[in-house]
C-alpha cells in the first residue's frame, strides 16, 4: 500500500493524489498482485474501489496500470469485510460480517494463490493484531501530509516485524516489504 | 555525505522511528514515560554493528547539536556520566549545543546555550555561521517547528522494523499543507533497520 513519510495512507478529505507512481512500480506492484487470487477490502476501500475498476479499463485515457489491474481485480474473488455494508454490486464479491480469523483460517485452507488485503487500515489493524498477516508491502512516497488517515491507528500490541526487501524508485519511493519477525 | 564539511552549514535532523513513526523513548525504559508509554528502549532490541559507526560517522560530520527542552534534559542526565571506548559521549559532551526552550532559565550541560525567542530568526543565524552540520535528534516538536519555517536541510530517518501501537509521533497531526520532500539516500542495515534520508524538494 502507499503511504507518506509520516504514514498517511489517504489525506484529510480522502486524497491519494500525492501518491507518487511509475512504470517500474506499477510493474512490481503487478507481480506483487498475480501472487494472489484474492482480493480482500475493508468497507471504505471497497466503496473507493468499486467507484472506479469496474469501468476503469473503458476509460479511453486508461493506462497499461489500468488494464493489467482491471484484467486481474474485476474477476477475482473479492470479500469486503464490513457490519454495515447490506449488497455489494460488483461482480465475484461477497461480504463478510464477522469472525474475520475464522473466515482467513477457512481460505488459507483452500488450495490457490495468496490473499491480498489492499490499502484498508482500519481492517488492517485487525488484521494485525489477530496476527492474520503474513507479509507487509509498503510503498514509502517523499512527502509528510501532516494530517488524514493513518496507516497504523494506535494499537494495544506491539508487533516486530523483519524487512524482507527494499528497493528504491527514481521518483524517490522507497518500497520496504516485511514479514513477521520470528 | 557523512565527514564532509559543506560550504553551507546545514541543519540535519536524525530521528529513530518505528514503522509508525513513534520517536519517542527509543533508548531507554526511563528515559520519557510520558502517556503511560510502556515501549521505552525499543531501539536497543535490535543490535546491528553498523548503526553504531553509522551513528558516529554523523555526529563527525556536525559540530554543534540543536535540541528541544525535553530532549535536552533527557541528554544531560544520560551524557555527562557515560563514557564509550568510540569517543561518542565525549564529543556529545564537549560539543555545542543550543537548547530551544521558553521555560529553562539555565542549562547546566557543558557548552550548552538557551534559544529563548524568534526559533526559526535564531536557527535561520546559526545556519548562517560557518561550521559543520547541525544536528537536531529527536525534539519532535521543535521538528515540526523546523519543518514548518523550511528550516531542515537533511531529515534522516532510521526506521525500525517494529509497530509499536501507540507513543508519540515524530510528525504528529498537524494541520499544515503538503511536504514534498525528495529521497536523498536510502540505505539497509543487516537487523533490517532502513535508513530513509530527504531533502526538500525544489
Amino acid at each position: 500500500m502507499h503511504v507518506s513519510l509520516d504514514g498517511f495512507v489517504a489525506g484529510p478529505n480522502r486524497e491519494i493524489d500525492w501518491v507518487q507512481f511509475d512504470d517500474a512500480l506499477a510493474e512490481d506492484v503487478q507481480n506483487l498482485v498475480n501472487t494472489a487470487d484474492t482480493a480482500l477490502f475493508g468497507r471504505v476501500t471497497y466503496q473507493l474501489m468499486d467507484s472506479y475498476w469496474p469501468t476503469a479499463a473503458d476509460s479511453p485515457t486508461a493506462t497499461k496500470h489500468d488494464l493489467d489491474h482491471s484484467r486481474w481485480l474485476n474477476p477475482a474473488p473479492k470479500i469486503v469485510f464490513s457490519r454495515t455494508l447490506k449488497n455489494v454490486q460488483w461482480q465475484n464479491t461477497r461480504i463478510v460480517k464477522e469472525h474475520i480469523d475464522e473466515e482467513i483460517a477457512r481460505l488459507r485452507k483452500q488450495p490457490g494463490k495468496n490473499l491480498i488485503l489492499f490499502a484498508s487500515p482500519t481492517l488492517g489493524s485487525t488484521f494485525m493484531n489477530l496476527d492474520l498477516i503474513d507479509e507487509y508491502f509498503f510503498n514509502i512516497n517523499p512527502i509528510v501530509l501532516g494530517n488524514g488517515k493513518r496507516l497504523f491507528k494506535d494499537q494495544s500490541e506491539k508487533h516486530r516485524l523483519k524487512l524482507l526487501e527494499s528497493k528504491t524508485y527514481k521518483n524517490g519511493v522507497v518500497s520496504l516489504r516485511y514479514g513477521r519477525a520470528s | 555525505m557523512a565527514g564532509r564539511v559543506s560550504k553551507m552549514r546545514r541543519i540535519v535532523v536524525s530521528e529513530f522511528v518505528s514503522l509508525d513513526g513513534v520517536m519517542q523513548a527509543p533508548g531507554g525504559r526511563e528515559e520519557d514515560t510520558s502517556g503511560s508509554f510502556k515501549h521505552g528502549g525499543w531501539s536497543f532490541k535490535f543490535h546491528d554493528d553498523q548503526v553504531p559507526k553509522y551513528k558516529l560517522d554523523e555526529l563527525s560530520a556536525s559540530d554543534a547539536l540543536l535540541l528541544g527542552r525535553k530532549t535536552y534534559q533527557i541528554f544531560a542526565g544520560y551524557w555527562p556520566k557515560a563514557k564509550d571506548d568510540a569517543g561518542f559521549a565525549d564529543k556529545m559532551n564537549n560539543m555545542t549545543k543550543h537548547v530551544v526552550s521558553t521555560t529553562l532559565k539555565k542549562v547546566d550541560w557543558n557548552n550548552s546555550k538557551l534559544i529563548k525567542t524568534n526559533v526559526p530568526e535564531e536557527v535561520r543565524k546559526l545556519n548562517k555561521q560557518p561550521g559543520k552540520d547541525v544536528l537536531v535528534y529527536g525534539s519532535g516538536k521543535l521538528v515540526t517547528t523546523l519543518l514548518q519555517h523550511d528550516l531542515v536541510d537533511e531529515l534522516r530517518l532510521m526506521v525500525y522494523p517494529v509497530v509499536l501501537g501507540s507513543g508519540r509521533r515524530l510528525l504528529g497531526d498537524h494541520a499544515e499543507p503538503l511536504k514534498p520532500l525528495k529521497l536523498a539516500e536510502s540505505k539497509t542495515f543487516p537487523s533490517g533497520i532502513v535508513l530513509l534520508s530527504y531533502h526538500p524538494a525544489k
